[in-house]
């Protein structure tokens, strides 16, 4: 894949614990207020449960236990941003959301690796002294499931 | 001896960050299999949840936010000499709770079912019937209804002012399908 460097992304930004994230906009379908989800018998974390949604049950991933802990910005009030991955809708629970914003590709920069960046970031982006974290949720996910079985 | 690994390049970091519709999902086992989800423009307005249930042939609907639970309809324990729409009770973890005829109580049907008391004299309980756990000012009270349909997202500008009786708190139209908002307080 290459990157066109005159390519501007949009984001949508959103806070978790002490950071702040964002995703491509494409993928966000609907933010909604949070609202109680259904246990699921058999659910691990991070999925806590299936939110009832017009179009069926929708599985709710909370992001706070898949990403640094910490206290939000003061302000922030939590919301659950349903997303698209691949075909399917899933909801993820934040602390708050900022907005769209649409950043230059070129103004990107790799993310460092170490114990201080939040897994499954690719990029940062600094903004007006901003720092988001470009977190790739499908990645994220990947991480959280269970490994799959050995063959044999 | 092998040359070391090239870091992937911002490119290749954002291909996974961008949103592709063919993208390879994590097997969480709980994701449902993907279906023909419309995509659902986000709320532009003040939206209230509803959930919806058919009575009959109509479809009524109560706030979401006062069911607390949707039981699969069961026989209940007969109150003697129990008043209509009052149908019996059911243990609800250890918290009696009354169940009434909804149907009945809106005047949609002109007999009460008879699901309580000795097994032979009781009716079979349909398959599809629920009984819907609701919030009231005395406590949890049980709703029989004959199918629950699903979780509605109203906006306030598409419900009409009542009409039909003081239980019907609004009407509301979706696509050809009218929603009867009713408040189950002033039903019981």
């Amino acid at each position: 894949m290459s990157l066109d460097p005159g390519q501007v992304l949009d984001l949508f930004t959103f806070v978790v614990g002490p950071h702040r994230y964002a995703i491509d906009v494409r993928r966000v379908d609907e933010v909604l207020a949070p609202a109680e989800v259904t246990p699921l018998p058999g659910a691990r974390a991070p999925v806590d449960g299936l939110l009832s949604l017009r179009g069926g049950p929708v599985p709710r991933v909370d992001l706070r236990l898949c990403l640094p802990a910490g206290d939000p910005p003061a302000g922030s009030e939590p919301r659950v941003l349903l997303c698209w991955l691949g075909r399917r809708r899933v909801a993820f629970y934040v602390d708050g959301v900022g907005g769209v914003t649409r950043v230059p590709a070129a103004r990107l920069q790799v993310a460092p690796g170490g114990p201080v960046v939040p897994p499954a970031v690719v990029a940062v982006s600094v903004e007006g002294g901003a720092v988001h974290f470009l977190l790739d949720l499908v990645d994220l996910l990947h991480r959280q499931s269970p490994p799959a079985p050995a063959p044999g | 001896m092998d040359a070391p690994r090239r870091p992937p390049s911002l490119a290749e970091r954002l291909r996974g960050f961008l949103y592709r519709p063919d993208e390879e999902l994590p097997p969480l086992a709980v994701l449902p299999p993907p279906g023909d989800e419309a995509r659902v423009a986000p709320p532009a307005e003040e939206v209230r949840e509803v959930l919806s249930f058919g009575l009959g042939e109509a479809t009524y609907a109560l706030p979401l936010g006062l069911v607390l639970e949707i039981l699969r309809a069961r026989a209940l324990v007969e109150i003697p000499r129990a008043d209509p729409p009052l149908l019996g009770v059911l243990d609800l973890r250890g918290t009696v709770t009354p169940v009434f005829d909804l149907a009945l109580a809106l005047g949609l049907r002109e007999r009460s079912l008879l699901v309580s008391g000795p097994p032979e004299e009781r009716e079979p309980v349909p398959r599809e019937a629920r009984i819907l756990v609701t919030r009231t000012a005395t406590g949890p009270a049980g709703l029989w209804v004959d199918r629950v349909r699903d979780v509605v997202r109203l906006p306030l500008a598409a419900i009409e002012e009542p009409r039909g009786g003081p239980a019907v708190t609004g009407i509301a139209r979706r696509g050809s399908e009218t929603l009867v908002l009713i408040d189950p307080e002033r039903v019981l």
